[in-house]
């Protein structure tokens, strides 16, 4: 005992003791508010657990045709799930246990699964932490029910319903449908707050097309329902909070059997090109990788086809797409299979730009109609500039003499010489005529502008003129030194024949050639007619002819064009005439005019030209505006033309008595839609097995508006200057930010632009619906969507 | 006494356990209990070893114990494994040692020895030494970074410079600088944004900030399964929340809501009650100690366990912040359980000695 110090204050203990008691008072208190006192709100959770919200989703609205084909419809699958909180419960033995059973199971029912994949599913961050992650996408009822059955043998695995894409036409109109895929970061982010159509992280989104540009008519607004789960987890009641509301079905202006009819030209026309024998074995090959059509109505701007070559088909995307084939479809040596060529492509128009020029000439007065001028096969500058950049002569394919052509037969046999001297006369009169008479007739005609077609990043092309030569070298010295900045007389000359100044998107080329023939209203061209209800077929918005603006085409100007076009396709010397050999000109006139563009590759070495052939018939009463083109193939008379002649072949009225029949037009609106049902003979929309009692019988849907009679030559118009007057809506929702393109020092790459960086979240559905909320979803009395888009 | 409460408590412990982790579905899983009442043989074990040597002659010992637990905690930075954010584990074979844990213990007996020795003349200097002494450990386990138990070891310094007699001023300067610290710690970088989050997520009420949803939702959970205990709980094993497994890491951190969801607020009343009765037994123990330094000791151990219990229920009932501090005796962990016999070893060690 010796040398014990004093021990420690006991008050300094009781205070820690009244600290201590203190929060145990605090702890008891808690304890007793939250489960004594705070109870009434809790009470009704007695017996069951704590309901879950849990949302699903409404079922995303159809893609239909212009007559109501249905391009895209929903249908419902059965996905497995596997809830991951009860999943991580489990020891890794039974864990492991479990999902080689599992595995097994779905390898015998054909869904091949390994368990690593169904592991890195489980691991994956981009599922929703508290909601089970899909492991296993349309497996079948059968294997639904078993599954169901053994819950006890497999803890944490259930089945849901999802809403999956499907494709009735195949890949049919691929590039103006687009795909859905998972939502990626970035979009869910952006779309996180006050959207009325709210996203889970890895719901589905169009990613491309109208799927992209009308996602949120398209989108089904999601419902909510109140899950509750016994002590064994298994649903005892789901009580739907809010049901689900499809989305709006949207109807595209495309003629679906025409789509598919021209789809099927373009890789007999690429194999054509690809076979011609080169003159020269220096000359580049005719790899034709590439091709792409449009058909517009000249009328209402309406796309009645857009056809691009390489595609694709959206239905890879279903359940999600594998990075690999993702990386597929984006190699750059897959000529960019998801590219919609006809919109987001940038080509040199080449000859087709003949009749911008010709028309600056005319209503300008830097030449008039009957004018000769004396073709000797080249072209001398008469006033030749030290660093013209091409030189000082300037020749005709292959150095051809025409010898006597005036306006008309220059167009009809495409004697560049004489457009030559248009350009350097253009230059020389540049003080009354201004900098740029050429440009200005092309912005006349809507090129060098965006046509507002409802389609993603559009190519908005490029008509350069001497102001952009100076800016563009001021804002990037590197890429154009200032022996760039200045235009001489060359860039004139090259730029009256469509080289080098002047880019165009196939689209833009067709509106152009639409906008002569209907008289010079240049209007915004549609590729969607109207959002329509999902349940009536009531259109709720309808995407109207709107004028974007107009050009006085006097008779003066415009007959010596049209005879000139007119004989190219006609006429024993046009470009055309061989083409449309046998086609009944006599009962169908066309107009057109071919475009061999030179095309400089990436390392700079010249590649086969770009053949593109522009066209418009009937030429009394203009309907149709075609332009095709082909990469890499040579002259247009031999490959783009021929194209367009079988394009025009195709038309329902031109159409030969053994062609193929088309496709049955639908007198409703809404066939069976889940692939699995049987065909019932209700005319309600069959859905899967529900709960009648949730899902009032909706009305027999009413067959879609009329459309305007395209099948049926004789209601058209007898000409261009009488048509109705339709109203000019401006409800277009404006495209998405087109990218422009890198215009390039030499002006005539025709590189078609390639969409934006491969999105690589490529996942599946894990969108969920029961039965029950599936037959809500088609409550018909459900509030119209707020907003307008 | 002391023995008959710790024994309880990991009684009720072992059988919230294995409630919990048996499984919904299938043969029960009994690995978790298995594991936990191996840990607690051994544990009742080296509590009985511990209080075989006289406190003193551990306390001797110090200079050798206190840098081995520096060099663990170094040692866990650079060679540990992470989990759950912190890097505060070795694996030694099957099992996992967290060497926090036993820090904890280590640092008492430092602090204890530290400032008995110098009980008549604490002066300023002096105290910074004890602080210093304190703060190495601390410091690295917020590199880990583990906020939570750094501080359990604040708690468990301040607690024992109460004891020691340090005077009220410079107490009161010790708070002020601990208040700024906390600050600066939360101000600076050396926590990541989830870590900040999940700290506040429990005063909130409505927004959800990013990266404390998993918090968030863990928080919720508890409070619905505390509410659904009622007065007398729904009965053993039969807890829906703790059944289906919606309280995460419920038989770990969050094992109070299955005491208090299946044996109602008569359970989780008794289990406040047992630890209740356990820090009463402490205190007696720090008051009744022959001398400071076991007096001291005491006082270490009632704090570490105070704070644990009140941070670990606060949090299950979301009146404190989230942290991975572990409720002693119940929580399933072998470190802890282990950590917490020596504790309780310790004081019946000074308790066993106070007439000799």
């Amino acid at each position: 005992m010796v040398g014990v110090t004093e021990p420690a204050p006991r008050l300094r203990v009781a205070a820690i003791g009244i600290v201590c008691f203190s929060l145990f008072a605090a702890l008891f208190s808690r304890l007793y508010y939250l489960q004594i006192l705070d109870g009434p709100s809790l009470e009704e959770v007695r017996g069951v657990l704590a309901p879950l919200p849990v949302r699903y989703q409404g079922e995303r609205g159809r893609i239909l045709d212009r007559y109501g084909r249905v391009l895209v419809d929903s249908r419902e699958a059965i996905s497995l799930t596997i809830d991951r909180r009860v999943f991580n419960s489990l020891t890794v033995e039974r864990q492991d246990e479990l999902l080689a059973r599992l595995a097994s199971k779905l390898n015998a029912e054909g869904v091949a699964t390994k368990v690593s994949d169904i592991r890195a599913r489980l691991a994956d961050q981009r599922y929703d932490q508290f909601k089970p992650v899909p492991v296993a996408e349309d497996v079948s009822s059968e294997l639904e029910a078993y599954l169901i059955e053994r819950r006890l043998e497999y803890p944490s695995v259930d089945a849901e319903r999802v809403h999956q894409r499907i494709y009735p036409q195949g890949s049919t109109a691929a590039h103006v449908l687009g795909y859905v895929s998972a939502i990626s970061d970035d979009e869910f982010k952006a779309r996180r707050k006050g959207s009325p159509k709210p996203y889970e992280p890895a719901d589905e989104i169009g990613k491309n097309g109208v799927e992209r540009i009308y996602e949120e008519d398209l989108r089904g607004t999601p419902g909510v329902r109140l899950v509750k789960v016994d002590n064994r987890n298994i649903e005892v009641s789901s009580t739907p909070l809010e049901p689900p509301k499809a989305g709006d079905d949207l109807q595209l202006t495309i003629d679906a059997d025409l789509q598919r009819r021209v789809e099927a030209l373009l890789p007999a026309a690429l194999g054509e090109a690809r076979a011609q024998k080169k003159k020269q074995p220096t000359d580049p090959d005719f790899k034709a990788p590439a091709a792409s059509v449009v058909v517009l109505d000249v009328r209402t701007g309406e796309v009645l086809a857009m056809a691009s070559y390489p595609t694709y088909a959206p239905s890879e995307f279903v359940g999600g797409i594998s990075n690999f084939r993702f990386a597929e479809l984006t190699d750059p040596a897959a000529q960019g299979p998801l590219n919609n060529r006809v919109v987001n492509g940038a080509y040199a128009p080449g000859s087709t730009f003949k009749l911008i020029t010709a028309f600056a000439s005319l209503s300008r007065g830097l030449i008039s109609a009957n004018d000769v001028w004396k073709d000797k096969g080249f072209y001398t500058l008469e006033r030749c500039e030290a660093h013209s950049g091409a030189g000082c002569e300037f020749q005709n394919a292959g150095r051809e003499v025409f010898g006597d052509v005036d306006m008309q037969r220059a167009l009809k046999v495409s004697s560049d010489t004489y457009f030559y001297r248009l350009g350097e006369l253009s230059w020389d009169r540049r003080a009354d005529l201004g900098q740029k008479p050429f440009q200005d007739a092309a912005h006349a005609f809507g090129l060098g502008e965006p046509t507002g077609i409802q389609l993603p990043s559009e190519e908005a092309g490029l008509v350069a003129d001497p102001a952009l030569f100076k800016k563009r070298s001021q804002d990037n010295p590197t890429a154009f030194p200032p022996e760039f900045s200045d235009w001489f007389t060359g860039n004139s000359v090259n730029l009256a024949i469509g080289q080098e100044a002047v880019l165009t998107s196939p689209l833009q080329l067709a509106n152009a050639y639409a906008t002569f023939a209907n008289g010079g209203t240049v209007l915004a061209s549609s590729v969607a007619k109207a959002v329509v209800d999902h349940e009536t077929g009531e259109s709720k918005r309808a995407f109207d002819r709107r004028v974007l603006k107009s050009t006085p085409l006097p008779a003066s100007v415009r007959d010596p064009i049209l005879a000139g076009l007119t004989g190219a396709v006609s006429e024993p010397e046009g470009t055309a005439y061989e083409a449309f050999q046998g086609f009944p000109l006599d009962t169908f006139p066309i107009a057109g005019k071919t475009g061999t563009a030179e095309v400089v590759g990436p390392n700079g070495k010249l590649l086969a030209d770009t053949a593109i052939f522009a066209a418009f018939g009937p030429v009394e009463s203009p309907r149709y505006a075609v332009v095709a083109v082909v990469e890499e193939a040579g002259f247009a008379s031999k490959t783009a033309a021929p194209l367009v002649r079988r394009v025009f072949e195709q038309l329902p009225e031109l159409r030969k008595p053994d062609a193929e029949p088309a496709l049955p037009i639908p007198t409703r609106a809404a066939p069976p839609k889940n692939g699995n049902a049987p065909v019932t003979s209700t005319p309600v929309r069959p859905g899967p097995a529900s709960d009648v009692s949730v899902a009032p019988v909706s009305p027999t849907t009413p067959p879609l508006p009329p459309t305007s009679g395209v099948s049926a030559p004789t209601t058209s118009p007898g000409s261009v200057t009488t048509l109705p007057p339709v109203a000019t809506a401006t409800t277009n929702p404006p495209p998405t930010t087109a990218v422009p393109s890198t215009t390039t020092a030499v002006a005539s790459t025709t590189t078609p632009t390639t969409l934006g960086p491969p999105e690589t979240t490529v996942r599946e559905a894990t969108t969920t619906t029961t039965a029950a909320a599936a037959a809500a979803a088609r409550d018909p009395v459900s509030p119209a969507r707020p907003g307008g888009g | 006494m002391l023995i008959a409460l710790a024994l309880s408590l990991t009684g009720i412990g072992s059988a919230m356990i294995y409630s919990t982790t048996k499984g919904a579905n299938g043969p029960p899983d009994t690995s978790y209990l298995a594991k936990t009442l191996l840990f607690a043989l051994i544990g009742a074990a080296l509590m009985v070893v511990t209080t075989l040597v006289d406190y003193r002659r551990i306390l001797d010992r110090v200079l050798l114990l206190y840098p081995l637990t520096l060099a663990l905690l170094g040692g866990v930075l650079v060679l540990g494994q992470s989990r759950n954010g912190a890097q505060a584990w070795f694996g030694v074979g099957p099992f996992q040692l967290q060497p926090s844990e036993p820090a904890k213990l280590v640092t008492i007996l430092t602090l204890a020895s530290y400032l008995s020795a110098h009980r008549s003349d604490l002066s300023p200097r002096r105290i910074a030494v004890a602080l210093i002494l304190a703060a190495i450990p601390m410091g690295l386990i917020l590199l880990q970074p583990d906020l939570g138990t750094m501080l359990v070891f604040v708690a468990i310094t301040v607690g024992m410079l109460v004891v020691a007699g340090v005077r009220g001023r410079y107490l009161v300067v010790l708070v002020m600088a601990g208040l700024l610290l906390t600050v600066g710690v939360l101000k600076s970088d050396v926590l990541q944004d989830y870590q900040r989050a999940r700290l506040f997520v429990f005063l909130n009420e409505g927004e959800i900030p990013d990266g404390a949803r998993a918090d968030a939702y863990n928080l919720q959970q508890s409070k619905i399964a505390i509410g659904l205990g009622r007065v007398t709980g729904w009965g053993y094993g039969e807890g829906p929340q703790t059944q289906n497994n919606y309280v995460p890491e419920q038989q770990t951190d969050f094992i109070f809501t299955a005491v208090a969801e299946e044996l109602g607020f008569l359970g989780g009343a008794a289990v406040l009650g047992l630890f209740a009765l356990l820090t009463l037994r402490m205190l007696r123990a720090a008051q009744l100690a022959r001398d400071d330094s076991g007096s001291l000791i005491c006082a270490g151990v009632l704090v570490f366990l105070a704070f644990h219990l009140f941070q670990n229920v606060g949090m299950c009932m979301g009146i404190m912040p989230i942290t991975g501090i572990p409720l002693p005796f119940l929580s399933y962990g072998g470190s802890a359980l282990l950590t917490t016999y020596l504790a309780m070893g310790l004081v019946l060690n000074v308790h066993m000695r106070r007439y000799r």
